[in-house]
C-alpha cells in the first residue's frame, strides 16, 4: 500500500501530474462557484478528455474537481448570498451577514481552511475505514436510511432559530412538494396533473437556484447599491482571522467534518444534508445560539468542513459496492467503466493503485483549492462593492444557464424562476428558506426507506429498534432532540 | 394562372435542388447524440466510446455531440427523438425494455417504438438470476419448493415479475431501489433473498464471492460461469428474449440516404480496431446488428411482453 502510494506521488510530481491536478482544481472552483453548475457537471464535461488518458492521471484531474468544487461554492454563497452549489446552502446563513458587516475575507479564510483541513479529515476518515468499509455499507439498510432521514427533518425544528413555526410550515410545504412524481415504491404518479416533466418530481437543484441565486438578485435590485454597506470595512478585512478562528473553533471542525464523512456514505442524501446537520449540530450545542444568522464564524466553519469531508464519506459505498453515494459519484463510476475498471467489490482488488492514485489527488486538491482560494480572496471580496446593477444580470444570466444545463432541459429554467420568486416573498415575509430544502430532499428519502423497511419485516414496526444500528441513530436523534432543552434547563437552574 | 403553375414548379424545383444538394453534402453539421441517461451510465460510456469515430466515419470534420436527457424512465430521451426533425441531425440511444413497457400496456405516449428509424444496435444484455453466496437456495426448484413469496429487491416489479410467472414461483418485490449494484447490495444485506440482473455488471459480485448464480439467461456467458443452468436447460428458451437493448436511432421517417450513411458510419465504427480494443479493455462487447435485424428483435419483445401485460405497475 504504501510503496502504491509512493508510486503514485512521484507520478503526482511529475508535470504532467500537477498540470492535471490543478486544471481539475481550477475547473472545480469555477463550477463549484457558478449557481446551478457543479461538480456532476464539470466531471461529465471531463469524461471525453479523460478518454485518452492513462487512468492515474485521469484520476488527477477528477481528484482535483472533486476537492475543490464544494469550496468553490463557497465563495459565492459568502459574498452573494448565493450558494455555488446545493452543500453552501447552509454557508449563507452566517457567511453571508460576515460579508454584509465587511468581514468577507475573514469568512472566506474560515470557509478555506475547514474546507481544506474538512476535505483532509475526509480522506482520514476514508482510509481508516477502508478496512471494514463493506461490513459499514452492509450494516445501512433501508431501516437505518428511514432513521437518518428522520433525524435530518428533526433539525429543521432545531436550525429554525426563533421561527419555529415558520419553519415547521415551511418544512410541510417542501415535504408535500417532495411527494410529486412517480412514486418509488408502486411505480404510480402522484400529483402529476398529467404532466410528463412532473413524473421525476419537483428537481431540488433548480428549486435550490431559484431558492437562493434568483430570488437574492430580486432582493439586491429591489434594495439596490451594493452587497457591502461600509467600503472601507471590506478592505482592512483580515483573511488570517479566519484561518485562525478554525483552529480556534476546532471541535467545531471536527464535529462538521465526522458528520460529513458519515452523512456522504449514506447514498442519496449527499452534501447539502451533511451541511446543514452540521450547522444545526453548531447551533444546538452551542450556548449563544443567537449569534447564529448574525455572523458567527462557527455557521460558516461547521458546513465548510461537513461538505468537504462527505467526498471522502461519498467514496465509501462507492468504492466497496459500486453504489454511488452522490452525483458526482455517479459520473465518476462512468469515468472508471471507461477506463475499463468495474465499479464493485472487485475495485479495489484490481485497481488499487488507481484508487489511490485518486485519493491523494483529493487530498492534495483540498489544500489547493484553498490555497486558490486565500490568494484570491482579497479581490474576490471586492465584488461586494459592485453596484448591484452590473452583479444581477450577471448571476442571474448564469444561474439559469446552470439551471438549464443539468439535464438540458426549459422546464428546469422554469421551475427555478418560480422558486426565485417563491424565495423572494418568503425573504420579504421572513420565512427560512433551507426547512424547504431539506425536506424536499428527505422527504422522498424517508417515504421509500420506510415503505422499504416495512416491506423487509412484513410490516413489523419492531425492525427499527431489532437492528442496532438503527436503535442507536434512534436514540441519537433523541438525544439531539432533547440537548438543547437540557442544556437550557441546567444553565437555568445553574443561574439560579 | 399559367405563371403561378410555372412559379410553384420553379420553387419545387429548387427546393428539391437543394435537397439533394443537402443529402449529398450530409453531415454539414454537428450531429446530436441523445442519451436517456444521467453521465455515467451504460449507455454514456458506450454513447462517449462511439461517438468519435461515428464522426471520424461520416467524415466532413463534424463532431458528434452528446445530450444527456435523463429523466421519467426513459421517456424524455425517446419522446425528444421520436418528436425530433428527422434530418439526420438528431440521433440518439434508446433502450428496450424500460420504454417498451407502457407502450405494451397501452400508454398514452408521444413516441412509438416500432416507427423508430433504425440505424443499428450498439450491445445487449440477458439476464441471470442469483442469490446470496451463502444462500441455501442453489437453483430454482429450490425457490419453488420455498413455497412462499421470495423477497425480491428491484428498482420495479415488471422483470422480477415476468421470470417469477414463467419459472413459476411466488415474490414479494421490494421496489425502490436506485439500480443493479444498489439491489445486488440488497441482497447481500439481506433485505431480500434473490435479485435479477445483467451477468456483466455481476461480475464483480461474483468474483469477491458475495453472490452465486442460480440461472443464466444470456448464453455468451456459458463458458464464463460454468454449471449454471441455462434458459434451454430450464426449458425455458423464451427467457433469451428478456434483453437490455442499447439501439441507435433516429426520429421516425429519416431519408433513407442519410440513414445509410449512418448504419455504414456506425458499421465501420464498430469495426474500427482502435474501438475494439478499447471494448475488449472496458469488457463492454459490442453486439452490432442491421436495422432490419434491430425491428426483428424490437417486434420479438413486443410479442414476447405481450402475455405479461397485466403484470406491468
Amino acid at each position: 500500500m504504501l510503496e502504491l502510494s509512493l508510486d503514485a506521488l512521484a507520478l503526482l510530481c511529475t508535470v504532467k501530474g500537477l498540470t492535471f491536478l490543478t486544471a481539475g482544481t481550477l475547473v472545480g472552483l469555477l463550477f463549484g462557484a457558478i449557481p446551478g453548475l457543479g461538480g456532476a457537471t464539470a466531471l461529465a464535461l471531463l469524461i471525453p478528455l479523460t478518454f485518452g488518458m492513462e487512468p492515474r492521471s485521469a484520476m488527477f484531474l477528477i481528484g482535483g474537481v472533486l476537492g475543490s468544487v464544494a469550496f468553490g461554492g463557497s465563495i459565492t454563497a459568502i459574498l452573494l448570498n448565493t450558494p455555488g452549489m446545493a452543500p453552501n446552502a447552509a454557508t449563507v446563513f452566517d457567511g453571508y451577514p460576515m460579508a454584509q458587516q465587511g468581514r468577507a475575507g475573514a469568512a472566506i479564510g474560515a470557509a478555506a481552511t475547514a474546507s481544506s483541513l474538512g476535505g483532509l479529515l475526509g480522506v482520514v476518515i476514508l482510509v481508516a475505514i477502508m478496512p471494514v468499509a463493506e461490513a459499514i455499507v452492509l450494516a445501512f439498510g433501508p431501516p437505518e436510511f428511514f432513521v437518518l432521514a428522520l433525524l435530518g427533518l428533526c433539525a429543521i425544528a432545531v436550525s429554525t432559530m426563533g421561527h419555529t413555526l415558520r419553519g415547521l410550515v415551511v418544512a410541510g410545504v417542501g415535504l408535500l412538494l417532495s411527494y410529486v412524481g412517480v412514486d418509488a415504491v408502486s411505480g404510480l404518479p402522484r400529483y402529476t396533473l398529467d404532466y410528463e416533466y412532473l413524473r421525476d418530481g419537483i428537481p431540488v437543484i433548480p428549486a435550490l437556484i431559484g431558492l437562493f441565486a434568483i430570488s437574492e438578485m430580486i432582493h439586491l435590485s429591489v434594495k439596490g447599491g451594493t452587497v457591502a454597506a461600509d467600503r472601507e470595512m471590506v478592505r482592512i478585512t483580515r483573511i488570517r482571522d479566519g484561518i485562525f478562528a478554525v483552529f480556534k473553533q476546532y471541535p467545531t471542525l471536527l464535529r462538521g467534518s465526522a458528520i460529513g464523512a458519515f452523512i456522504g456514505a449514506v447514498p442519496g442524501l449527499g452534501g447539502t444534508v451533511a451541511s446543514f446537520l452540521a450547522y444545526s449540530a453548531t447551533v444546538s450545542m452551542s450556548r449563544d445560539k443567537q449569534s447564529f444568522g448574525k455572523g458567527n464564524i462557527q455557521g460558516v466553519i461547521a458546513p465548510e468542513s461537513a461538505n468537504n469531508a462527505k467526498d471522502g464519506g461519498a467514496l465509501i459505498p462507492t468504492l466497496a459496492f459500486g453504489i454511488p453515494g452522490s452525483a458526482e459519484m455517479g459520473v465518476f463510476m462512468g469515468v472508471l467503466i471507461m477506463h475499463g475498471m468495474d465499479p464493485g467489490p472487485m475495485l479495489l482488488i484490481d485497481s488499487k493503485e488507481v484508487i489511490v492514485a485518486l485519493i491523494l489527488a483529493l487530498s492534495v486538491a483540498c489544500v489547493l483549492a484553498s490555497v486558490i482560494g486565500l490568494a484570491c480572496a482579497r479581490w474576490l471580496a471586492l465584488i461586494t462593492l459592485v453596484d448591484v446593477r452590473i452583479l444581477v444580470p450577471i448571476v442571474v444570466a448564469t444561474a439559469m444557464v446552470g439551471a438549464y444545463a443539468l439535464h438540458s432541459s426549459v422546464e428546469d429554467v422554469v421551475v427555478a424562476l418560480i422558486f426565485g420568486v417563491l424565495g423572494y416573498l418568503m425573504t420579504r415575509l421572513e420565512y427560512p428558506k433551507l426547512p424547504m430544502v431539506i425536506a424536499l430532499i428527505l422527504g422522498e428519502t424517508a417515504e421509500r426507506n420506510l415503505a422499504q423497511a416495512l416491506a423487509i419485516s412484513d410490516g413489523r414496526w419492531s425492525i427499527f429498534i431489532e437492528r442496532p444500528v438503527s436503535l442507536t441513530l434512534i436514540v441519537l436523534t433523541l438525544a439531539f432532540l432533547a440537548f438543547p432543552v437540557v442544556v437550557s434547563t441546567l444553565d437555568r437552574r445553574r443561574s439560579r | 394562372m399559367k405563371a403561378h403553375r410555372w412559379i410553384t414548379t420553379a420553387v419545387a424545383a429548387a427546393a428539391l435542388g437543394c435537397a439533394a444538394s443537402a443529402l449529398a453534402a450530409y453531415p454539414e453539421k454537428n450531429i446530436k447524440l441523445i442519451i436517456p441517461t444521467p453521465p455515467g451510465g451504460g449507455f454514456h460510456v458506450y454513447a462517449q466510446a462511439v461517438a468519435p469515430y461515428l464522426a471520424k466515419y461520416l467524415g466532413n470534420d463534424i463532431k458528434v455531440v452528446l445530450e444527456n436527457m435523463p429523466g421519467s424512465g426513459f421517456r424524455r430521451a425517446t419522446s425528444a427523438l421520436y418528436n425530433a426533425k428527422p434530418d439526420g441531425y438528431t440521433i440518439g440511444l434508446v433502450g428496450i425494455g424500460i420504454t417498451l413497457l407502457p407502450q405494451v400496456k397501452g400508454d398514452k405516449l408521444d413516441y412509438d417504438l416500432h416507427k423508430f428509424t433504425w440505424i443499428g444496435r450498439l450491445a445487449y444484455d440477458g439476464l441471470a438470476i442469483g442469490v446470496k453466496k451463502d444462500s441455501p437456495i442453489n437453483s430454482i426448484a429450490d425457490l419453488k419448493a420455498l413455497n412462499r413469496p421470495i423477497k425480491w429487491p428491484h428498482t420495479q416489479r415488471f422483470y422480477p415479475g415476468v421470470f417469477a410467472a414463467a419459472l413459476g414461483y411466488p415474490i414479494q418485490v421490494i421496489t425502490g431501489y436506485k439500480g443493479g449494484r444498489d439491489y445486488i447490495t440488497a441482497v447481500v444485506r439481506g433485505d431480500g433473498e434473490a435479485f435479477v440482473h445483467v451477468p456483466s455488471s455481476t461480475r464483480g459480485f461474483i468474483k469477491s464471492g458475495k453472490v452465486k448464480l442460480i440461472a443464466l439467461f444470456d448464453d455468451r456467458y456459458k463458458k464464463e460461469f460454468p454449471g449454471i443452468p441455462t434458459a434451454d436447460d430450464l426449458g425455458h428458451p423464451e427467457l433469451k428474449k428478456v434483453t437490455t437493448e442499447r439501439l441507435l436511432a433516429g426520429p421516425p421517417g429519416m431519408p433513407t440516404d442519410i440513414t445509410q450513411k449512418l448504419v455504414t458510419a456506425l458499421e465501420k465504427s464498430i469495426a474500427d480496431p482502435e474501438l475494439q480494443a478499447w471494448s475488449k479493455k472496458a469488457k463492454r462487447p459490442f453486439q452490432p446488428l442491421t436495422p432490419k435485424g434491430v425491428k426483428a428483435v424490437v417486434d420479438g419483445q413486443f410479442e414476447f411482453f405481450e402475455p405479461f401485460k397485466k403484470l406491468i405497475d
